[in-house]
């Protein structure tokens, strides 16, 4: 055997140790809440991405007369996948960048989404 | 409510793409490996970690290095991984597939 190479034995021991300490740090590292578009499409993001929506969060937040506080799935029936990804990616870009010092990297929307994506960000308040 | 800071580090992520599923996942570039996103996709999905693989493809060609970090493998925020299933009760894996239509345009 080389200096510096790992023997299989070895080998599947790190690995091993990696996933004990993968499954140790993804503790309670998400809370999820499926977002669902017009064409059954399903995005998975966390609770404190979706809180970026105005009204998002008030659906989570709210009462129980929200059946989606409970389930922690919303179904948006006017919203396309495209668009709907497009809205989370924001969310995601916008909890990232609140309170950011200093220059902020563009969000890019593809032209053809532009409008859709003007419509979904005014019912979602965003 | 949640005890991890909203920092950049901390808020960067990875889309992990299964059919008609798409899981956004908290990535720490530099750190985590392939387990942690197992880790973290099993906290979703309840699938084992042993039951999935990533590719960085969609042609399903190159997987994830299991021993290399997520910075290693040129991985950056907000990159989309292609996620499979093992086929229950066998040693092969799924094709990727993408809404409903796998890659190799199969009907």
């Amino acid at each position: 055997m080389m200096m510096g190479e790992m023997s299989q034995g070895q080998r599947e021991m790190q690995s091993l140790v990696r996933a004990a300490n993968a499954t140790a740090r993804a503790q309670g590292s998400m809370e999820p809440v499926t977002l669902v578009a017009n064409d059954g499409t399903e995005i998975i993001i966390d609770r404190r991405a979706a809180m970026v929506s105005g009204t998002i969060k008030s659906m989570l937040a709210g009462p129980a007369e929200y059946s989606e506080s409970l389930q922690n799935t919303i179904k948006f029936p006017e919203i396309s996948p495209q668009v709907l990804e497009k809205v989370v990616q924001y969310f995601y870009y916008k909890m990232r960048y609140t309170n950011h010092p200093g220059h902020l990297p563009e969000f890019k929307i593809e032209p053809e989404l532009a409008l859709e994506l003007l419509m979904a960000a005014n019912y979602l308040d965003t | 409510m949640s005890a991890v800071p909203a920092t950049a580090e901390s808020s960067e992520y990875v889309r992990v793409k299964r059919k008609r599923q798409t899981i956004f996942l908290y990535a720490n570039m530099p750190i985590d490996t392939v387990h942690d996103l197992r880790a973290r996709a099993n906290l979703v999905t309840k699938v084992p970690t042993s039951e999935m693989r990533f590719y960085l493809d969609e042609s399903g060609e190159v997987l994830l290095d299991e021993n290399k970090t997520l910075k290693e493998q040129k991985i950056e925020n907000d990159m989309v991984l292609y996620m499979v299933y093992r086929i229950q009760g066998s040693d092969d894996w799924e094709t990727v597939m993408i809404g409903d239509k796998k890659a190799e345009g199969e009907a």
